[in-house]
């Protein structure tokens, strides 16, 4: 009874409180003008910001202020004191609220403005429930306390921060580097599923999770990696409280992956610090040459010794006798060669050639494609986006991601090759003398198949296609049986031919997942 | 008659002398003169004198309440911040408690006081029998089972794939019958990656080449597994070193001597043997490295390698024919090596 009492007394205190405030609205209604390639600054402490791009000559402003005061009196104070103020130049436009001393009152601004999509756009506030830019071509500046951000189709640079709030990016292709980034909040980036660009992820507390093609590796709880073809800008997703996730456009976050969850590829470290013409005698080993960014052509040739270089911008050369070649990313064409040894390379934005006499070959991509070849060992290659040829004189070649023609041979070992899940058709040959081959492929992938296996237990070794359209026959051959597998897959297209001995081909329809590297 | 029960009616107000002074006169010159009105006149005063010897009691408040409420005489208080008064049961449960208290008290000791008493006596141990083994058989995956009927469950879960059935009767006098078939059905075998059992099926699988598919995937599994101390094992290392001498594929072939080059060092040396057989003779340059690697390890980590061993390095960094790569490896290990 007593509570029942107290919330009444409250109500009535609350409803009392209500009835003696004074609430108004004012609509307002402005232009500006501004150049086309101008900017627009708007720095509303207080309110919620719509901000539209259109194809629009100057900027319109509709602002609803909300006076909420004590009294009659207090309201006209509030209104004599509350103002918009308009500054800068064509150039840059500059508004913002001066709010005079409040006493008994407060003032928010609501604001809906529509501003020609090829200007830039700053907009800082601290209190809002939402802050939304759409459709600007322009670079976006956004810096919020409390409150979602959301970004839809902004194109050029972008930075979002908010403190207490998540953000909300939403764009197909990004031309400009994105930074977004909360401490509480989460932050969700969309993209097209074929955009290219960088990507950099870090979490403190939360997950990051992806249904995109992300290749890369965690540095602490950073992760840091690509998407699709090498190069590109750079989106980087910070929060340290909550989750990241990059999506393509229009699918869910419940078809994402974690990437700290996921097995990851394990791989020579590529050591930092070495000083940029540093060539040593390490301790155990041979001789060892350091680099760290170098511009321009890099030739190195040695009889034995490792070869280490973060970044070459431009061509590169590099032959060694015997040792292992680590590359971080190359500009331009590159040319490896060793008569022995691993070789490790990332980003090669030119025609790749690499060899090695003996060891495993680990290439994150090749955008125009190459040749990549071991006379005995593994070869792995993550992204290509030209035509590449791969060959192994024993091992197994896995390709994690082919927008282009593929040639793959192993004298023994299994080939798996998973194309872009948005190719439509690419030409495809793959061949091992002994062990499986594995295929996939989007469930639209339109193709000509000619598979064939030759083993001597035809009982285990089988052709198999989730697609529908291939018709088997058999035969004996030297005392061995032939399977073949012949037809066409989504009405035909280019021709893949897949051949195995002693082992199974099968050809799957299914997706690209993210790739983790991790340092041994 | 009229004037009768008109002076009845105003008795009680002239039992309380609350009539003006007429009407009493009049009522009393009535009363005086009538009979009946006399007797009854009596009858009032009689009791009205009786009432004043009783005593004098308070009504409660609740009924007097009321009674003006229905009176009309007051009108009807709020009284939504009274909280109504609920007799407590309290008293109540304590004497029942007590009386059940006293029952079950009581009948005890009756029943103890009456009973046959038994003689405390010193236990002793006439004989002993050993306990029957419980014959506990865990279930075993193999090639062929034979099973009786009783230990199966009447349910069949799923629709299982059954094929190749053939009805049996090899003794037609005992009443019984058999059926033998091929099922086919998906197992999972979940437990600690140490388990005996989960690494006797891994290490069998490991072996045989038609278990896993595509086995490169599942020799990355195993490693990323059991390349962890906690987990390491010498049968996985043994299925290991079985895969790296005999199997003819050689992504295979990479992938274990890989995965021993990644076993703790303590069960990676037993595979000894295997990784010098690989580095003498394999003929994939990348199995031969990594052996090398795998040996480079074991000596680094204090192992010691035997005089055949270092023998073996030896030979090999000295091989002009060999990859310069996998002699500057071996030069390496024979750089850490701790002699017998």
């Amino acid at each position: 009874m007593k509570i029942r009492a107290l919330i009444a007394v409250l109500l009535f205190a609350v409803a009392g409180a209500s009835v003696a405030q004074v609430r108004k609205v004012v609509r307002t209604e402005q232009k500006y003008a501004v150049n086309r390639d101008g900017s627009f600054v708007l720095e509303n402490p207080t309110g919620n910001i719509e901000i539209v791009g259109a194809d629009i000559p100057h900027i319109e402003a509709k602002i609803a202020m909300i006076f909420v005061a004590a009294d009659e009196s207090a309201l006209q104070d509030a209104q004599r004191h509350a103002e918009i103020v308009t500054g800068g130049d064509e150039k840059t436009r500059r508004v913002r609220p001066v709010v005079g001393p409040r006493k008994g009152w407060n003032v928010t601004m609501h604001w809906n403005v529509r501003v020609p999509k090829t200007i830039n756009v700053r907009v800082t506030s601290e209190w809002s429930d939402r802050i939304r830019v759409n459709n600007i071509l322009g670079n976006v500046y956004v810096k919020n306390f409390n409150g979602n951000v959301s970004l839809d189709n902004v194109t050029a640079a972008t930075f979002a921060e908010s403190v207490n709030g998540s953000i909300i990016y939403s764009t197909p292709r990004p031309r400009g580097n994105v930074v977004l980034s909360t401490v509480n909040g989460h932050v969700t980036a969309s993209v097209a599923a074929n955009a290219d660009f960088r990507w950099i992820a870090e979490t403190g507390m939360g997950d990051i999770r992806t249904n995109l093609p992300a290749r890369g590796a965690f540095i602490g709880t950073t992760f840091r990696g690509s998407v699709n073809a090498p190069g590109g800008p750079t989106i980087t997703t910070h929060s340290l409280m909550g989750n990241i996730h990059l999506l393509a456009s229009g699918s869910s976050a419940t078809s994402s992956a974690s990437l700290r969850s996921m097995p990851a590829i394990i791989v020579t470290p590529m050591r930092s610090g070495g000083s940029p013409s540093m060539t040593s005698q390490a301790s155990t080993g041979p001789r060892v040459l350091r680099r760290g960014t170098i511009n321009g052509l890099f030739t190195y040739a040695t009889n034995i010794g490792d070869v280490r270089v973060q970044e070459i911008r431009g061509n590169t050369e590099i032959f060694t006798g015997a040792g292992e070649v680590v590359l971080g990313a190359v500009t331009g064409s590159a040319s490896v060669k060793s008569d022995g040894g691993p070789l490790q390379l990332g980003e090669i934005l030119g025609t790749l050639t690499a060899s090695t006499r003996a060891g495993d070959i680990l290439v994150d991509s090749t955008r125009r494609g190459g040749t990549i070849e071991t006379r005995g060992g593994t070869i792995r290659l993550l992204y290509t986006s030209g035509p590449t040829r791969l060959l192994s004189g024993g091992g197994d070649i896995t390709v994690r991601q082919a927008a282009a023609p593929v040639n793959a041979e192993t004298a023994s070992g299994d080939i798996a090759i998973t194309l872009d899940p948005l190719s439509k058709s690419e030409k495809i040959d793959a061949k091992t003398g002994k062990g499986n081959v594995i295929l996939t492929i989007s469930p639209t992938f339109r193709a000509d198949i000619d598979a064939t296996i030759v083993t001597s237990n035809p009982e285990a070794d089988t052709i198999a296609s989730d697609l529908p359209g291939l018709s088997i026959s058999r035969e004996q051959v030297a005392g061995k049986t032939r399977v073949r597998a012949t037809g066409k897959i989504n009405g035909g297209g280019e021709k893949i031919t897949l051949s195995a001995t002693d082992g199974d081909i099968r050809i799957t329809a299914g997706r690209v997942g993210p790739t983790v590297v991790k340092p041994r | 008659m009229p004037e009768c029960s008109a002076v009845r009616e105003s008795m009680p107000l002239l039992l309380t002398e609350s009539l003006d002074a007429a009407r009493r006169e009049q009522s009393h010159e009535h009363i005086e003169s009538c009979t009946l009105c006399g007797r009854e006149w009596s009858g009032y005063k009689e009791t009205w004198s009786l009432m004043g010897e009783l005593p004098e009691v308070e009504v409660p408040a609740r009924v007097k309440q009321q009674f003006l409420q229905r009176a009309g005489i007051v009108a009807t208080p709020v009284v939504d911040n009274v909280v109504p008064f609920h007799r407590r049961q309290s008293f109540k449960w304590i004497a029942q408690a007590a009386a059940v208290v006293v029952l079950v008290g009581g009948s005890y000791f009756l029943g103890d006081r009456n009973a046959d008493r038994i003689t405390p006596q010193v236990a002793r141990i006439e004989s002993v029998t050993p306990m029957q083994q419980v014959a506990y058989k865990p279930l075993a995956i193999a090639e062929t089972r034979v099973v009786d009927a009783q230990s199966i469950s009447p349910e069949i879960e799923g629709r299982p794939n059954i094929t190749n059935v053939q009805c049996v009767d090899c003794d037609a006098s005992d009443g019984e019958i058999g059926v033998s078939f091929e099922l086919t059905s998906r197992w999972t075998v979940t437990g600690k990656p140490t388990e005996k059992s989960m690494v006797r099926l891994l290490s069998y699988m490991i072996e045989n080449e038609e278990s896993m598919t595509p086995r490169s995937s599942a020799m990355e599994w195993v490693r990323t597994t059991y390349s962890d101390p906690a987990y390491a094992d010498p049968q996985i290392a043994d299925a290991l070193a079985k895969v790296l001498r005999n199997d003819s594929h050689e992504g295979v072939r990479i992938r274990a001597v890989e995965t021993l080059t990644n076993l703790p060092p303590a069960v990676a040396t037993q595979t000894r043997d295997a990784l010098i057989d690989a580095l003498k003779s394999d003929p994939n340059p990348a199995v031969r490295l990594k052996a090398v690697e795998a040996l480079a390890n074991m000596a680094r980590s204090g192992a010691t390698l035997d005089a055949d061993t270092v023998n073996t390095l030896r030979q090999k960094s000295l091989q002009g024919d060999e990859n310069m790569y996998v002699r500057v490896k071996a030069a390496e290990a024979l750089k850490s090596i701790k002699l017998q």
